[in-house]
């Protein structure tokens, strides 16, 4: 139910996948090969040498299986590496294993979460070196990622070599540089193919840990699809760290899923499980990972754009950036635009100062550039469009000059956007030319190329060239499209949205081709055509405008309602199946007590049966007496007759008592509370239970001992309830003797005892009546369980396992207590007790 | 002919009395009544030679009907009384069951006064 705004993390897949992109474009030249086949030779040259010494030999192997992955050589890549650290562990010289485990992590695995996975081994493993002098290197990613050097060709021929030495670990290892390599071409499926032959056979190395790390990439890759067999997936590896949280190492693979949630826009999720894995990172005190994760924190309130609950996070950042002695001049430029975003402006300043006061000479132009573009941000929010333009030329000029060139591109766009607003139309044309000639030319976040595509068709359509115009307006359509197509979890507000835009569209498509028509025929036609096209134009501002403007209220309106009425029809099912579970187990119990009935009505209509049969008889012994006028036995007969007929009526009134009784055993209606003799109940209970049991098992007997104190209070409590938890109580305990009784023995007699005391403390009165039974006891360890809800011993399909715990929540609600003690073996006994007002 | 009736029913003694109000008033039987098997234990280890006939309930709280028979056949068996049980649940499992603990015969609730007055006839011990 979390719903996306698209364009936001649409950005984030195409800001990943950029960088992507420009890890690929990004040429090797030959002169750079050329310079590292001389490097292998001269590092081999070293290691080779008898005269280097050991631990030297290890650092130069390292070095060297690197250098020919740099070249793309696995084969001696690998074998040096193998080599190095076969000598590592001769020498058990852990550096050399610190090493290789960085070799592991920046040549095989750049996959989110394995690099990291990787990194930390190697941290781990560093910092059990106890040498003062010893310091882990940082090792840069090495941008081998060249064509030339990664066909799949090569790849997967190393890959059958491995398999065919039996080098299961390496194999796994270059699975997942096949993988990746199909992940930077966009082949998801294939991804995922080499994903999951990754993770057997981490699998089959007993690295589960990482099997579930390829897995969360799955997962990540199937979001990116919008496939719905993700949220299986998603839940099955939920489930399965909640079983096992140490395949979660330093929480990689629950932030590979907050991950994978952050980049399909689920932010809420992505925020709770980032919270998750920073559990695991603060207690392995990995400060680096930790802030790496304020910062997606941080990135997803901002895209939920509650920007100030992401300043938060990005001052947590600054926090822990001092703490490791770092200048945080990246979050500041972060905390500065979150606060233009916000409307902050004096604090955005404040961020800003900061930024400035961090001035290496390499990147410096990049920061004023930057501070520049912030300054631009806050003029354009106030409405200063004439003071923007100058800090925004100066910005592009500055950003062009260090190569980025996405930022070149949004300066374009401030500056087309003031120069609207100043009604320079001209000079707009020129920026948003400008921008688009950068945008055909690299790649470029593709909302810039919309945002720039727009503007220049509207600025276009102003000028009344609307031929021009609905050239551009092509390319935004396109390019939205492409988005929109990305985009399959639609909410409904973009539905509605996107109605509104293909209605408008249809009304486009068709004056295109009427102005095609009539543009040489009819120019009053085509100023009409103008003024609806400019109409439309503004039309679709505007809805670009109210939706990105009304997207937050909207977002966090639809997420907290949609999540009231997840949460409304979940509880409402609940208490449905709830009401449903206590309905059976009072049916359950009903059927149980039925057998019960019937032997407790079949008494007294015996006795009404053979009253009558009996006053019958003496009627007639009556008529006799009275012809032989024999007074005395007239006399002793009608009182006999009398007598009798007393009887029919107690024995018919107590048929009718349990008749009653059953009834309101089964009634669903709220009940009320009387007083009530406990004495009564609980014996009416004892013997319904047991002719119940006896209904039912023919063989069962068993001695019935009652103990009632005659000094019991009537006691204000719904009889049925109480009724219902006595005969739970006994039933269990007839089950409990009767399965003891079927092990044999001979002196055992199985017996259930129902007693009952009146007992005080500190002047609070109850009445405890005990429920004892001589069965076979409760195991230690499930006396704390039996009250549970389902919990049952007997077999599935034979309890419901509510039986104790709806008892236990009746005699709650009369703020009694049911207690429970217990020796296996030796039995059990139960104590209700339930407190009563004494009215001396 | 002396009969111990044991029933935790204690209208069964008004029943009874009544049913055999003739037989009782021309002393043809004399009834002791007993409303558990306690009870009727005790009765009997008191009044050894008072019970020719012993019809017994089987369900009853604390000791029931069985376990009295049981009793019976142990410690009462000089002479042995004739012991007929009555219940409710005139199934088969009882009746075997109360034939093989050594019962003589076997009636069922409510009790068929008539039959009952039959089965007396051949109950030994009857002058």
């Amino acid at each position: 139910m979390v719903h996306v705004r698209p364009v936001r993390w649409l950005r984030h897949i195409w800001i990943a996948s950029f960088i992507c992109m420009i890890a690929i474009l990004i040429p090797e030249s030959s002169f750079a090969a050329d310079s590292l086949n001389t490097r292998i030779d001269s590092i081999r040259t070293l290691a080779d040498s008898e005269s280097t010494d050991q631990t030297e030999r290890i650092t130069l192997l390292n070095q060297l299986a690197r250098s020919y992955f740099d070249t793309g050589d696995y084969q001696n890549g690998i074998l040096a590496m193998e080599k190095a650290k076969d000598l590592s562990m001769e020498l058990n010289y852990v550096p050399g294993l610190v090493m290789d485990m960085q070799t592991h992590a920046y040549y095989f695995c750049r996959n989110s979460g394995f690099i990291e996975y990787f990194e930390l081994e190697a941290l781990a493993l560093a910092a059990t070196i106890e040498d003062p002098d010893y310091s882990i290197q940082d090792l840069k990613l090495p941008d081998h990622d060249t064509p030339e050097f990664n066909s799949f060709a090569r790849l997967d021929s190393f890959r059958n070599l491995f398999a065919e030495r039996g080098d299961t670990f390496a194999q796994a290892m270059l699975s997942m540089s096949i993988c990746r390599k199909h992940f930077l071409e966009g082949n998801l499926e294939s991804t995922r193919k080499y994903l999951s032959e990754a993770g057997s056979l981490f699998n089959k190395v007993g690295k589960p840990e990482l099997r579930m790390l390829c897995r969360a990439l799955i997962l990540t890759t199937l979001r990116f699809e919008n496939d719905m067999s993700a949220d299986s997936i998603e839940r099955v590896l939920i489930e399965e760290l909640a079983e096992n949280p140490e395949y979660d190492v330093n929480g990689l693979v629950t932030r590979t899923m907050a991950r994978a949630c952050r980049l399909t826009g689920r932010y809420e999720v992505a925020i709770y499980l980032y919270q998750k894995s920073l559990m695991e990172m603060k207690r392995r005190g990995n400060l680096s990972l930790e802030e790496d994760t304020y910062l997606r924190i941080a990135e997803c309130y901002e895209g939920l754009e509650m920007h100030l609950k992401a300043a938060d996070y990005y001052k947590k950042c600054l926090e822990l950036d001092s703490v490791r002695g770092q200048f945080p001049s990246g979050i500041y430029r972060r905390l500065a635009l979150v606060m233009v975003d916000a409307g902050e402006f004096s604090d955005a300043r404040k961020y800003m100062t900061r930024m400035m006061q961090d001035v290496e000479p390499a990147d410096s132009l990049s920061r004023v550039s930057q501070v520049n573009d912030l300054s631009v941000r806050i003029l354009m929010k106030l409405g200063k469009y004439q003071e923007a333009i100058p800090l925004a030329i100066e910005a592009r000029n500055g950003f062009e000059e260090i190569g980025a060139f996405s930022s070149v591109a949004e300066q374009n766009v401030h500056l087309a956007k003031c120069h609207i607003q100043l009604d320079e139309l001209v000079e707009a044309e020129q920026a948003a030319r400008d921008g688009l000639m950068i945008v055909e030319s690299r790649y470029v976040d593709p909302e810039i190329r919309m945002d720039l595509n727009l503007m220049l068709s509207s600025i276009l359509g102003k000028q009344g060239r609307d031929g021009e115009a609905y050239k551009y307006l092509k390319p935004y359509q396109q390019e939205r499209d492409k988005l929109w197509q990305l985009v399959q979890i639609w909410r409904k507000s973009d539905v509605v949205v996107r109605e509104v835009l293909s209605e408008t569209e249809g009304m486009i498509d068709q004056l295109e081709q009427e102005q095609a028509l009539t543009l040489q025929e009819n120019k009053t036609q085509k100023l009409w055509i103008f003024s609806i096209t400019g109409a439309l134009l503004s039309t679709f501002l505007i809805i670009y405008i109210l939706y990105r403007g009304n997207k937050r209220k909207q977002k966090t309106n639809t997420i907290l309602s949609n999540q009231k009425k997840e949460i409304e029809t979940t509880l409402e099912k609940l208490k449905a199946t709830q009401e449903q579970l206590i309905h059976s187990e009072k049916m359950a119990s009903l059927g149980s007590l039925t057998a019960g009935i019937a032997h407790e009505i079949q008494n007294p209509l015996n006795f009404v049966n053979n009253f009558s049969e009996l006053n019958e008889e003496l009627a007639g012994e009556l008529l006799n007496a009275v012809d032989n006028a024999d007074w005395e036995e007239v006399k002793e007969i009608a009182t006999g007759i009398s007598t009798n007929e007393e009887k029919i009526k107690h024995h018919g009134r107590r048929a009718e008592g349990i008749v009653k009784s059953m009834l309101q055993h089964s009634r669903t209606n709220p009940d009320s509370k009387e007083p009530t003799n406990l004495n009564v109940l609980a014996d009416e209970y004892f013997r319904l239970a047991y002719h119940g049991l006896r209904a039912k098992d023919k063989s069962f007997s068993a001695r019935m001992e009652t103990d009632f104190a005659e000094d019991i209070p009537e006691v204000e409590v719904v009889p049925q309830s109480i009724g219902r938890v006595l005969l739970n109580l006994i039933t269990n305990a007839f089950h409990a003797v009767s399965e003891r009784n079927s092990l044999g023995g001979d002196d055992y007699f199985p017996t259930v005892g129902i007693s009952s005391e009146r007992k005080s403390s500190d002047q609070e009165h109850y009445v405890e009546i005990r429920v004892v039974d001589n069965g076979h006891g409760i195991k230690a360890e499930d006396l704390d369980k039996i009250f549970q809800p389902f919990f049952s011993t007997k077999p599935t399909g034979e309890g419901t396992g509510l039986g104790l715990s709806l008892s236990y929540d009746i005699v709650k609600a009369h703020g009694g207590d049911l207690k429970v003690e217990s020796v296996e073996g030796k039995g059990a006994t139960f104590k209700l007790v339930l407190p009563c007002d004494e009215k001396e | 002919m002396k009969i111990l009736v044991v029933d935790d029913e204690r209208d069964m003694e008004l029943l009874f009395r009544q049913r055999f109000r003739k037989e009782i008033k021309g002393g043809q039987h004399i009834f002791f009544f007993s409303f558990s098997g306690e009870e009727a234990i005790s009765f009997l280890n008191e009044h050894p030679k008072d019970a020719d006939l012993i019809l017994s309930d089987i369900n009853m709280p604390g000791m029931n009907g069985f376990e009295l028979l049981t009793e019976i056949r142990k410690k009462h068996k000089n002479p042995p009384p004739t012991v007929m049980m009555i219940t409710a649940y005139g199934d088969h499992e009882n009746r075997s069951r109360a034939l093989e603990l050594g019962a003589n015969d076997f009636l069922t609730k409510p009790v068929d006064f008539e039959l009952l007055k039959e089965k007396l006839e051949g109950v030994p011990g009857q002058n």
